[in-house]
């Protein structure tokens, strides 16, 4: 064979091996933590469906159910929240699912900022389920780079099938379907769903401020610079938490960065929030870090209020289109239980406070009125 | 840098994008670099230990080289010389050679000896002592033992050997020679380079070619497929067992001890063909080291396909020396007087074998064990020398017609129940528990323990045996058609490219997919890397 022959069986050849690695690495994906049916659930939706996306860590799942946002308010809101999911990635999720959706308005949790340096784990537990695209090479790459990985480790992200592939042994029928949430990925862990309660007592606040890390800013600045560069309406947020002082003094370093550059901020660790979302430490949380069902009620009730009322966000029921999102809380409210339901029904209805800062509608980042 | 590792495939990629790169005078020196960077990465702190080797071995040489050519010389300039002239010059010449290289093999076999063996023979003083009665009186160290130093250092004491025994010329330049010593796809295990063989390929400039390239890769797919899919896989079962063994039933112990056969075959084999494909795309090809073992029908004939070049180097440096040295003559002639013409040829050859097998087992290790294992091998190669007569006899009583395929593998069984038995001490922790493996084996056998669902209690699920059943029979069909002369690598070659295409891909995908390799797994270490 010529020269040009043997260069065109080489790149035949490379192309097909790229071509098979990544049409079967799927097939060995663990689903720890429910990441695959979370971003499954969100490839899933039919496009242009969605009017708001929150992407964050636990910190978004175990604190916003969608059903129970739908139920009350009409709001087709979906999460795109993964367990310690990498601050670098969050730029790169937005600009995946606006491949697929429009949505009027993004939420996101600095809480995934102000996490310390995470495990390979935690990144495999994202970027594995990303479907393969240019964008999901640019998630690698700044995960990398921002958790300082060795270069082994990278190869691994491209190609799953080598850190997975002796999960062979495992396969059953499951491993070869997606995993698709019928509740629209409303968290179903049973400890959150029976409402346990946590030995902590007090919530710690603070308005001291920590310096982020450099990663963590980069990260952040990045976020903001695609925000910007899009035209984004974004809502940043840090769901409420227990303890950890300097984590806290570290989002409100964060908070602070996020204001200068014109974007709206709900940090609900302050007195102020937790009032007027009416937490109670008693019976809200589950751990120091995460709500049970009932504090989840509580959150879900006050943000999805407050999206559609600061934001103007079209009640969609009762549109033909949406019957699903119907099924999705019907099958939820079973869920939950009756004494939660009861709990939650209670709340449809009653007004939600706007934070100080958000006296009027808002629906573009240049229109804030700062603290 | 394990050979399975990301680190080690970037790594080759580098090597082979400079060297077909750089013009070709400068690409051994690639060759040096990589190969002193590859020993650097896995213990620097060893780097001394084979530059020892390398000056000394390569200025031995170089004095050896001088004495030959001094001798010649002196032949040339004195043609009137009788024969008994030439003979004092001779021997002069040779005390002074002799001097030189035992000077040169004792530094080198002695640097061996002392980091390979002193705590063993230190262990074994004291406890004699102790049952003297006499207190221990030789520490223990914790000592290092460098990648690969029983390799390289018999590969440049073989170099020297030569040189002594003028068979070449010695190398002019010490970097080239360096090349030679340490040429890194040959570090980790092998196989033992012949300098006639080997230097000038490492320092001629070779060509890219396309077929070569791609055969080399096929080759070296086929060493990780062997690596980490069979024998890292049969480790586990063999590790359960071994590490186990008075919970097993004799019929599982003898299942491990077969097993772990395999294990090491595929493993040692898996690496030499990653190591031969290497050096194949770079334009060198490296001896073979296997050839087929399994289908070996008697001791002999196993030792001339398993580990060829230490088997090969055992024969020119040891066995021959040994064989035709003046005591074995001597005691060959008193036999002959006594017992007769045969008894005096053949006694002394088995007397030799025992002692080169002595030396196999002790360069596995420096444990008791491995002494015995040499000496199985050794005492059933001298037997069936021995009794080569009988066999004859026998055969011809029974009307047994020696290359029929049903007697050919009689004897392939009869020779795997063999090397097996001899695997219990190579793979067993210690000699008394090979001892009680052994016993156990024989005295505690039951078949139907391999029934049962006894297989599934061996730390590999059903499907991972069903893998090796799978893997096991396709290395059989690649060995029967290898050992008919079948040529697989360029009869694929001429199959329609979709089809090779379909067949690499699943190759490639095969080892991605059932490869035993990641995080965790120290099976990624080769067996004979210890060595």
């Amino acid at each position: 064979m010529s020269k040009r022959g043997n260069i065109i069986r080489i790149i035949c050849f490379i192309f097909l091996l790229l071509a098979m690695l990544i049409v079967t690495s799927p097939l060995f994906f663990v689903d720890a933590a429910s990441s695959k049916t979370f971003l499954d659930t969100f490839y899933a939706q039919r496009e242009d469906s969605l009017q708001v996306i929150y992407l964050g860590n636990s910190g978004v799942y175990r604190y916003y159910q969608a059903p129970l946002a739908w139920n009350a308010y009409g709001i087709a809101s979906l999460n795109i929240a993964t367990a310690s999911q990498p601050a670098a990635a969050i730029r790169y999720l937005m600009e995946e699912s606006l491949k697929t959706q429009e949505p009027e308005l993004f939420v996101v949790d600095l809480r995934s900022f102000s996490d310390s340096s995470l495990s390979d784990a935690n990144v495999h537990n994202l970027i594995d389920f990303v479907k393969p695209s240019w964008t999901k090479v640019k998630m690698i790459a700044a995960c990398c780079w921002y958790e300082k990985f060795w270069y082994a480790d990278m190869f691994e992200f491209f190609f799953p099938i080598i850190r997975f592939h002796d999960r062979w042994e495992e396969w059953t029928w499951e491993d070869f379907q997606p995993l698709i949430s019928s509740v629209k990925g409303a968290y179903t862990y049973s400890n959150f769903l029976n409402n346990v309660q946590s030995e902590v007592t007090e919530i710690l606040v603070t308005p001291e401020r920590a310096q982020p890390n450099s990663n963590s800013l980069w990260a952040l600045n990045n976020l903001l610079d695609y925000c910007d560069e899009q035209g984004l309406t974004v809502l940043f947020v840090a769901s409420p938490f227990l303890e950890h002082e300097r984590q806290k003094q570290v989002i409100n370093a964060l908070g602070d960065v996020v204001v200068e550059r014109g974007y709206e901020l709900i940090n609900f660790n302050t007195p102020e929030m937790l009032e007027a979302v009416g937490l109670d430490v008693a019976t809200d949380f589950m751990d120091n870090t995460h709500t049970n069902i009932r504090g989840s009620i509580l959150y879900t009730h006050y943000l999805a209020g407050l999206l559609q009322q600061k934001y103007g966000l079209e009640d969609l029921r009762g549109q033909a289109d949406y019957a699903d999102w119907d099924a999705a809380y019907i099958e939820y409210s079973d869920l939950i239980g009756l004494e939660q339901l009861a709990f939650y029904q209670s709340l449809i209805g009653q007004p939600i406070t706007l934070p100080l800062s958000m006296a009027a509608p808002n629906h573009s980042q240049t229109d804030s009125n700062p603290d | 840098m394990r050979f399975v590792s990301i680190e080690f495939l970037t790594f080759l990629a580098g090597v082979f994008l400079l060297y077909y790169q750089l013009p070709g005078k400068f690409r051994w020196i690639v060759l040096l670099i990589a190969s002193y960077a590859f020993y650097a990465v896995f213990d620097y702190r060893c780097l001394l230990f084979i530059l020892i080797t390398t000056l000394s071995t390569y200025y031995a040489a170089r004095l050896l080289g001088r004495e030959n050519q001094r001798y010649e010389r002196l032949l040339a300039d004195n043609p009137h010389w009788k024969r008994l002239e030439k003979k004092a010059a001779k021997a002069q010449a040779t005390r002074k050679k002799r001097r030189i290289l035992l000077l040169a093999l004792l530094l080198n076999f002695g640097i061996l000896a002392v980091l390979k063996y002193y705590n063993f023979f230190a262990a074994n003083v004291d406890s004699l002592l102790l049952q003297l009665g006499v207190q221990p009186v030789l520490p223990q160290f914790s000592l290092l033992l460098p990648l690969g130093i029983s390799f390289y250092t018999f590969q440049a004491a073989g170099y020297v050997i030569d040189v002594y025994r003028n068979k070449y010329a010695p190398d002019g330049s010490l970097f080239r020679y360096a090349l030679f010593v340490s040429f890194f796809p040959q570090l980790v295990q092998g196989p033992i380079g012949r300098y006639d063989q080997l230097a000038q390929q490492l320092y001629q400039p070779h060509r890219f070619d396309f077929t070569r390239c791609r055969y080399a890769l096929q080759l070296m797919l086929w060493g990780y497929f062997k690596k980490t899919v069979i024998a890292d896989r049969l480790a586990v079962l063999v590790t359960t067992v071994f590490d186990n063994y008075t919970s097993f039933d004799g019929a599982l112990l003898f299942l491990a001890a077969a097993a772990y056969g395999v294990q090491i075959y595929t493993d040692f084999s898996g690496g030499i063909d990653i190591i031969r494909g290497a050096a194949q795309y770079l334009g060198i090809e490296m001896a073979e080291n296997f050839r087929r073992p399994y289908f070996a029908c008697s001791i002999s004939e196993f030792w001339r396909r398993w580990h060829i070049t230490l088997g090969a180097w055992m024969k020119d440096y040891l066995f021959y020396p040994l064989a035709l040295s003046k005591p074995l003559n001597k005691l060959g002639r008193y036999l002959q007087k006594r017992c007769g013409l045969w008894i005096g040829k053949t006694l002394p050859t088995c007397l030799v074998s025992l002692m080169v097998f002595l030396v196999v087992g002790i360069w596995h290790g420096a444990e008791w064990r491995y002494v015995i294992y040499g000496l199985w091998n050794g005492g059933i190669i001298a037997f069936s020398t021995l009794a080569a007569p009988l066999y004859k006899q026998l055969r011809q009583l029974f009307h047994i017609q020696e290359n029929s395929l049903p007697y050919r593998l009689f004897m392939m069984l009869r020779t795997f129940l063999l090397v097996t038995l001899g695997r219990y001490f190579v793979r067993s922790s210690s000699l008394p528990q090979a001892w009680a493996m052994l016993k156990q084996s024989f005295t505690d056998f039951h078949l139907s323990a391999l029934g049962n669902g006894g297989l599934l209690h061996l730390g590999l699920s059903n499907r991972a045996l069903l893998l090796i059943g799978l893997c096991l029979l396709l290395l059989l069909a690649v060995g029967i058609l290898q050992e008919k002369g079948y040529r697989l690598r360029e009869q694929v070659d001429k199959w329609p490219v979709p089809v090779q295409f379909a067949l690499e891909l699943a190759a490639i995908f095969s080892v991605l997919l059932f490869g035993v390799y990641g995080p965790g797994y120290n099976a990624a270490d080769f067996i004979y890397m210890q060595f």
